[in-house]
């Protein structure tokens, strides 16, 4: 009978990465809701969906939720750790396994990315205000995500 | 380089497109500046205030007995004193509000003074037009 998974291309490593993609998407989703639900509609996100013809839902979902306004660190940081979280564990799981030198430019690239702007940011090098709260956030994700592939895996 | 990490390549590649279309969309239209970004670290009332600006004439109307009867905190420039309890105050570039004071403390007022106070929430207006406009205002230390 016909293994499925001997002709998936990524049959080496298809656990791993589909759990990585599992949970990216989840932390993605949770920070994704937050933005839709809570913050500005200037952000550019609102005019792919206006765009998409998704005004009329979104704006029935941020009616919904609109009496519950989250804390400052959930609206503003959570975001950003999910992000963090979600490429650290993404490029973790992908590269597990592999003796590649370059493996760890993939898996620090979101940290470094995250934590870098958001430094840069304190020094006025990247546009943007500087939030204490930011960098704790996404710094403790990206260790977090590390800390999660690593006992996953055991790599 | 052997072929499965040539598939790690792509897929790494792929993730962080992803990644990057996702975080160019939480980015706002306008320049670091931006509404979103200056709603951060802004008293409630602020906010309140600014929110108010995006939102259609039913959303204001529900805004409006949400916070009715609630005292917010408030921070804003001075643009007018019309009299000793009557100030017109600046919370952000697009919204003005007519703040009227329960006692007459704002009489010796300069334009362009800072200002931090509690006040209620009477009816929410356009911002520039159709001035905020607030009521039982007391001015913070």
């Amino acid at each position: 009978m016909l293994n499925l998974r001997m002709i998936l291309p990524f049959r080496f490593f298809l656990k791993p990465i589909r759990q990585g993609c599992v949970e990216a998407s989840a932390a993605l989703l949770v920070g994704g809701f937050i933005y839709i639900f809570w913050r500005s509609n200037s952000l550019l996100m609102f005019r792919w969906f206006h765009f998409l013809g998704m005004d009329e839902m979104i704006r029935g979902w941020r009616t919904f939720v609109g009496s519950f306004r989250p804390s400052g660190f959930v609206l503003y940081s959570l975001p950003d750790a999910a992000w963090s979280y979600a490429g650290t564990v993404l490029f973790s799981s992908i590269w597990i396994g592999s003796r590649a030198s370059y493996r760890y430019f993939w898996i620090a690239l979101v940290p470094a990315l995250s934590i870098g702007g958001e430094t840069g940011q304190a020094f006025g090098w990247v546009p943007g205000r500087f939030d204490w709260n930011d960098l704790y956030a996404c710094s403790v994700a990206s260790v977090l995500a590390l800390i999660y592939v690593k006992q996953s895996f055991h790599a | 380089m052997n072929k499965t990490d040539i598939k790690r390549n792509i897929a790494s590649v792929i993730g962080m497109l992803v990644l990057a279309f996702l975080a160019v969309g939480s980015t706002d239209e306008g320049s670091s500046g931006s509404k979103d970004d200056k709603a951060r670290n802004l008293p409630e009332g602020n906010i309140a205030i600014i929110n108010a600006d995006r939102g259609t004439s039913l959303q204001k109307d529900e805004n409006e007995k949400k916070y009715q009867g609630t005292t917010l905190q408030f921070v804003g420039v001075v643009k007018d004193v019309t009299s000793a309890t009557h100030a017109q105050v600046m919370i952000d570039s697009s919204n003005y509000c007519n703040v009227e004071f329960s006692t007459a403390t704002v009489g010796s007022l300069n334009m362009g003074d800072k200002l931090k106070f509690t006040a209620k929430i009477k009816v929410f207006g356009t911002g520039l037009l159709f001035k905020h406009e607030l009521t039982d205002a007391k001015l913070e230390p």
